[in-house]
């Protein structure tokens, strides 16, 4: 860059260098070409004036021998060649014979011919060789081509050589190409230059423009610390690039300078507005800076102390002793302070002042300041003078004042003891009012069992007319008075914090099956359709507390048929939130009643509340109910709410979160048992309909709906028509125009191919219609709401029957023909509880067992077999599962806890055969499980396992169960033949109770207190943990 | 550019320009030619750029499709042309039923036709023997023809072999000329060529009568005489200079009627089937 200093800018230099790199490259191709060019031009031309010289040389033979005399005009016409400058016939002795100049004819040839080289021309001769000569600059050769000269004398000696000569000028075509060559290159230089040109011109408006800009705005940038305006974002993507940055840079460099700018105006204008006086002064303390208060402090000019020594304002000899070893303080921060000194000032007419200093040390580039700050006090110092002469007075004041307030401290202190004592009596008080309340309950509660029950029993002994109204009436009052008791129990738990829920495993079918036992005698009586409709995903078992959950639905069950006059309650339970071992259930219970307005809805759930006290009067209640019902749903994890409107009907609902059963099933089976069976709905109540139809299609079962009389009649008899005959009819008792029973029996009498089988669904569970159902050729009668296990039971049993009025419906009732090879088996003599609420499955059961020569009672339910159980001894309990009024477990657990049910063998029959069902059995203290529908043979094995013979017959009755039970009753009987009985046991006894505790009986025995040795037999039978709650 | 000559006196002037330097071979080529017909042949193939030639030849080329133009009056023939017999051939009547030997050429009819009008003779009264003028001295010896119809230098030989010049070209003036004649592509691709080709030869005329002894030195090789019998070569032939080119080729001038003249003769031999304008085929503007 010899230009200058200043290098080459881009836009020059790029295309400078691309066009030198260009130019090149094409001169050196161009080079190459013209060399090839030459090169193929020799090698032509040499070609061509061989081609030439051998053609002349043929004719000069030729000629010599007299062939031809044309020799001479051929070498001139030869010569017209182009390149051919020169075509010469020589003799062997040297001589031009013919030349393409007439005028070398005849001549010697080397004088004549430029350039002749003998020795060549005597070498072509001598040797009959070819030679071709190239001129050092490649433009001329020579070809010099010898031929034979047959002459006379020829003939003597032999052959005589002459030579052609032929010289090719190639200058012209060397120089033709050449030109072309340069001509050529010179266009592709032209264009190169153009493109070049072009190149610049994009450099110039894409790079380096926006450069130039760029260098600008930065040269203005530098200059003026600030851009005008924004480098315009234009160019090659590196350059726009580089431009953005820049802009962003100048624009936060702009910011930060306002910033900075904005910071020390700030910093001036506290400097400048503050009321302290603020000097700045450096390491020799001369002043640098003092701002306008401390100006008016001392009296001067701001202009007049800068530069001046601080001793002018504050005399050195007040200095504080720290100002003066500023070094090594400055190096520990950049601003290292120093406290409050009380300092002299000298105004500038020589008065002198108090002022309290604080001095702070900085460096500020590479200089120690000193920044002085203060602040003028001698109205203070006046002031503390006052003061301290106040102080001196005050002080005996204050002495005695603060010997005052001790008193009273001391005696605020006393009083604040004795409210707390009282406050805490007050609370141990209520406390203790709790615990009583919930300490009474048992209390309360026996005797109103016990006047209960007793009107109970008093009212089934009686017929006086009177009486019984009196007793109607005790019994009402009592149930009235029971149910405030305990709502009134149940809340004083709850503020008692009394109240704890259980936590066991239990069916939520179970629960329902109970509420619909306790609200739909009250739905009924007021002519109310109740519907249950549970969600399939809805688990059957879970963990929590059965009773207390159906508390909080019984009782909006409750209300819901209290305040309802017409219409239906539907109670749904849905599954709200599912978690991965717990599960938040939702119960609805929605009513067409009166509804509630929403001022009343936000009383609710309040305790003492209702919705207002008129309705309280009407029908009656405490007004806990809710209130209960919302602090156990808090207890269950869930919440409780209602949706309603007035006149629109309410839904109450409440959320539970309960634990998952470890063996969570669903509550209905789906799909689970696929059978091949057509059902119709038949109701009126499109709730109802829609419920029921989908509890059907879940079982599995094909289901249709209509909703009357008559087109059911029509379906039936389509449906027959088509070969897809319904296998079963459920029919809805209550329904306007064609009822149930009148469907029924149009039915029956109508000629069918396949008669469905009949059921009649019903609100009313009474006989009367149930012997109307059976006249009406109804299979069974089913109580609403349904349960959906109960109704599978059925529909199960059902579908293996034949439907009546086919010609042999006492066919139904025989037990199947596997009771031929039951009858094979030894017979055991016994009696037999069998306890189900189906009336099939009684007939079925007991005719079996009549077969095996049992006597045989039936129960319906639960609460049944109980009373059963307790009038008589039973040798077997076949219990069903799922029951109203009571079911199979809890009947169970009812009988075990009883003194004759403790050994008694029960076997539970269910259509559940799971084997979670099982382990519920055998936990509620059943000892084996039968499975429905009932396999005689697997009937006869279990009964002939568990029934033995009569046990004072049996001298080794061999089965300590048996035996116990068997001393058990005939102490309770205070039979004397249990001494007797007990010596023919004792062997048996001693095993089972143990050396001391059969002594101790024995004893008892000896002293005939029976009590006493019922007691010691019992303690020793008892399991571990199952204490009697009595 | 590509000159094609044969020896003629009237054209040695190129040749002696050559020798002195005045036309180098970069810029025109002399082809040395045995005869005129190979002139033309090469003409025709497009091997030469030029040529020297008589006006009959040329106005033959343009007949054949080769456009020439004559850029230049080399010489016109006054005596150069001749028929020459043997002795005791005395007039031109006396050559009715002779053998006469003439190329078969416009210049050679011309002749011919001139020769047989002075001796009102037909051309079937004769005997006519084709040949080329450079056997003219073969021919004669051989005793075959009575006479030839030939021109310089063989004139001069033959005179020296005892031949009589029964009839010669200064009886018809300006009817025999020797032209330069380029190709018209040439005239504008190369004019400074022509130019010179043209200077050149105005040159060596104007250096032969400057300086006649040392231009015939030159000149003796070619014309294969010794350089004191060149002067006699140019006998019969007047040499115009570019004045005299001017005057004869300018339109209207001598050579325009030698030119509609001879036109008119060939078409009558059926040697023209077309005829050409003057303009067509003079082109005085290289004429320095």
């Amino acid at each position: 860059m010899a230009l200058g200093r200043r290098p080459f800018s881009l836009q020059v230099a790029l295309p400078i260098a691309l066009m030198a790199a260009l130019a090149t490259a094409l001169v050196m191709s161009t080079l190459d070409a013209v060399y090839r060019a030459r090169a193929d031009l020799l090698r032509q031309a040499q070609d061509d004036a061989l081609s030439s010289a051998s053609e002349i040389a043929r004719s000069a033979e030729r000629a010599s021998l007299g062939m031809s005399s044309t020799l001479a005009s051929d070498l001139t016409i030869e010569a017209s060649h182009d390149n051919l400058s020169l075509v010469a016939l020589i003799d062997p002795d040297g001589t031009v014979t013919l030349a393409s100049r007439l005028a070398w004819r005849g001549e010697v040839a080397a004088q004549v011919i430029p350039n002749f080289d003998v020795a060549l021309f005597q070498r072509v001769v001598a040797g009959h060789v070819r030679e071709v000569v190239e001129s050092p600059d490649g433009r001329h050769i020579r070809v010099v081509v010898p031929y034979d000269e047959r002459t006379a004398e020829a003939r003597l000696r032999n052959l005589a050589h002459g030579a052609v000569l032929v010289d090719l000028d190639l200058t012209h075509q060397v120089e033709m190409t050449q030109y072309e060559s340069m001509r050529h290159l010179m266009r592709q230089l032209g264009m190169s230059a153009v493109i070049m040109l072009l190149l610049a011109w994009l450099m110039r408006s894409r790079v380096t423009r926006p450069l130039a800009r760029l260098e600008q705005a930065s040269l203005e940038f530098a200059a003026r610390g600030e851009v005008r305006k924004p480098v315009p974002v234009h160019g090659l993507r590196e350059v726009a690039e580089l431009a953005r940055n820049f802009n962003e840079m100048t624009a936060r460099i702009q910011q930060a300078q306002r910033d900075l700018q904005a910071s020390a105006a700030r910093h001036t204008a506290v400097v400048e507005a503050a009321t302290d006086g603020i000097v700045i002064v450096d390491e020799a303390f001369r002043i640098r800076m003092i701002n306008p208060a401390a100006a008016r402090m001392f009296r001067h000019e701001p202009a007049e102390v800068v530069g001046q020594g601080l001793s002018l304002l504050l005399p050195e000899n007040h200095w504080p002793r720290t100002w003066l070893q500023p070094a090594q303080a400055a190096g520990q921060g950049p601003a290292a302070g120093t406290g409050l000194t009380l300092v002299r000032g000298l105004r500038s007419d020589g008065q002198e002042f108090p002022a309290d200093a604080s001095v702070s040390r900085m460096r500020i580039e590479g200089e120690d300041l000193m920044t002085v700050i203060l602040r003028d006090v001698t109205q203070r110092q006046l002031a503390e003078e006052a003061y301290r002469e106040l102080n001196d007075s005050l002080e005996l004041r204050v002495l005695q004042r603060t010997a005052d307030l001790a008193l009273a401290n001391q005696r605020l202190q006393a009083q604040e003891a004795e409210l707390r004592e009282a406050k805490d009596r007050a609370e141990d008080a209520s406390r203790m009012k709790g615990d009583f309340l919930a300490n009474m309950s048992h209390e309360i509660r026996t005797p109103m069992n016990a006047i209960v029950g007793m009107t109970y029993l008093a009212l089934r002994s009686t017929q006086d007319a009177r009486l019984l109204d009196y007793l109607q009436k005790i019994q009402q009052s009592s149930r009235h008075l029971l149910g405030i008791i305990d709502d009134i129990l149940d809340f004083s738990k709850i503020e008692a914090d009394k109240l704890s829920l259980e936590r066991i495993d239990f069916s939520v079918a179970t629960v329902l099956d109970n509420f619909t036992n306790l609200v739909s005698d009250r739905a009924q009586a007021k002519g109310l359709e109740l519907i249950l409709e549970v969600a399939p995903e809805v688990p059957d078992l879970v963990v929590g507390d059965p009773l207390r959950l159906g508390q909080v639905l019984i009782n909006f069950g409750n209300n819901a048929v209290k305040f309802t006059q017409q219409g239906e309650i539907h109670v749904s339970v849905s599954v709200q939130r599912e978690e991965s071992d717990h599960v938040t259930l939702r119960f609805a219970v929605r009513d067409t009643g009166i509804g509630l307005t929403q001022e009343q809805i936000g009383q609710l759930f309040q305790s003492f509340q209702q919705a207002d006290t008129s309705t309280s009067r009407r029908y009656g209640g405490t007004g806990l109910g809710l209130a209960i019902a919302r602090r156990l749903a808090e207890m269950m994890g869930g919440e409780v709410g209602v949706n309603s409107r007035p006149g629109e009907g309410s839904t109450f609902w409440f959320t539970a979160r309960l634990e998952r059963s470890r063996e969570a099933v669903p509550l209905i089976k789906t799909g689970s048992r696929t059978v091949e069976a057509r059902m119709l709905v038949v109701d009126d109540n499109a709730s109802a309909r829609q419920v029921l139809m989908e509890m059907l299609q879940r079982m599995g079962f094909r289901a249709e709906a209509v909703e009357g009389g008559q087109a059911a009649l029509e379906a039936v008899v389509q449906a027959d028509h088509q070969a897809q005959p319904f296998d079963v009819v459920m029919l809805d008792y209550q329904m306007p125009g064609l009822d149930g029973l009148e469907a029924a029996r149009l039915l029956r009498q109508m000629p069918l191919a396949r008669p469905p089988r009949l059921v009649l669904v019903s609100g009313f569970g009474s006989d009367e219609v149930l012997a109307q159902a059976t006249a009406s050729g109804i299979s069974v009668a089913l109580r609403k709401p349904l349960n959906p296990s109960h109704l599978l039971d059925q529909l199960m049993t059902l579908l293996g029957s034949v439907p009546p009025g086919s010609g042999n419906a006492q066919d139904a009732a025989t037990p199947p023909p596997q009771q031929q090879e039951a009858d094979a088996l030894p017979v055991r003599r016994g009696r037999i509880l069998a306890v189900d609420d189906n009336e099939v499955n009684l007939q079925i059961a007991t005719e079996l067992l009549h077969g095996q020569g049992f006597e045989v009672d039936t129960a319906q339910d639960g609460r049944q077999a109980l009373e059963l159980v307790r009038q008589q001894p039973y040798d077997l309990v076949l219990m069903d599962m799922q029951m109203p009024v009571m079911d199979g477990l809890s009947a169970t657990r009812a009988i075990r806890q009883r003194p004759e049910g403790a050994r008694l063998p029960i076997v539970a029959m269910t259509a559940n055969a799971m084997e979670k069902d099982r382990r519920d059995c055998l936990q509620a203290g059943m000892n084996d499980f039968l499975t429905k529908p009932i396999d005689p043979q697997r009937l006869a094995s279990v009964v002939q396992a568990w029934v033995r013979p009569t046990a004072v017959d049996a001298a080794d009755l061999g089965s300590w169960p048996a035996v116990c039970a068997r001393l058990a009753q005939l102490l309770q009987d205070g039979d004397p033949d249990v001494i007797e009985w007990v010596a023919a046991q004792e062997p048996l006894i001693r095993q089972a109770l143990g050396t001391p505790a059969t002594e101790a009986f024995k004893d008892s025995l000896g002293r005939f207190d029976f009590d006493e040795a019922l007691g010691l037999l019992q303690d020793a039978q008892r399991p571990p943990g199952t204490e009697a709650s009595l | 550019l590509k000159v094609g000559t044969i020896v003629f006196p009237g054209y040695e002037f190129l040749f002696l320009a050559r020798e002195l330097g005045v036309l180098g071979p970069r810029e025109v080529r002399l082809v040395e030619l045995l005869s005129s017909s190979d002139n033309l042949r090469l003409m025709e193939e497009g091997r030469l750029d030029a040529m020297t030639a008589t006006v009959d030849e040329v106005m033959a080329s343009r007949a054949k499709g080769v456009d020439l133009r004559i850029v230049a009056v080399l010489d016109v023939s006054e005596g150069a042309d001749a028929v020459m017999a043997r002795a005791g051939l005395q007039r031109p009547e006396q050559l009715r039923g002779r053998r006469i030997a003439v190329e078969d050429s416009a210049m050679g009819m011309v002749m011919l036709d001139a020769v047989l009008r002075a001796a009102s003779l037909r051309v079937e009264d004769v005997i006519k023997l084709p040949f080329t003028p450079d056997q003219s001295l073969i021919v004669f010896q051989s005793e075959k023809v009575d006479a030839l119809v030939t021109f310089e230098p063989w004139v001069s030989q033959l005179e020296a072999l005892g031949a009589v010049r029964v009839y010669d070209s200064t009886q018809v003036p300006d009817r025999i000329v020797d032209v330069l004649a380029v190709r018209q592509d040439l005239l504008a691709r190369r004019p400074k060529d022509v130019q010179r080709l043209v200077a050149a030869h105005f040159k060596a005329l104007a250096h032969y009568r400057s300086d006649p002894a040392q231009a015939s030195r030159l000149m003796a090789p070619r014309l294969q005489m010794v350089p004191e019998q060149v002067a006699s070569a140019f006998r019969g032939l007047r040499l115009p200079d570019s004045a005299a080119n001017r005057e004869l080729l300018k339109p209207g001038g001598r050579f325009a009627g030698t030119f509609h003249q001879l036109q008119k003769l060939m078409m009558e031999r059926g040697l023209m089937g077309q005829s050409v304008s003057f303009e067509q085929l003079v082109d005085p503007r290289f004429l320095p």
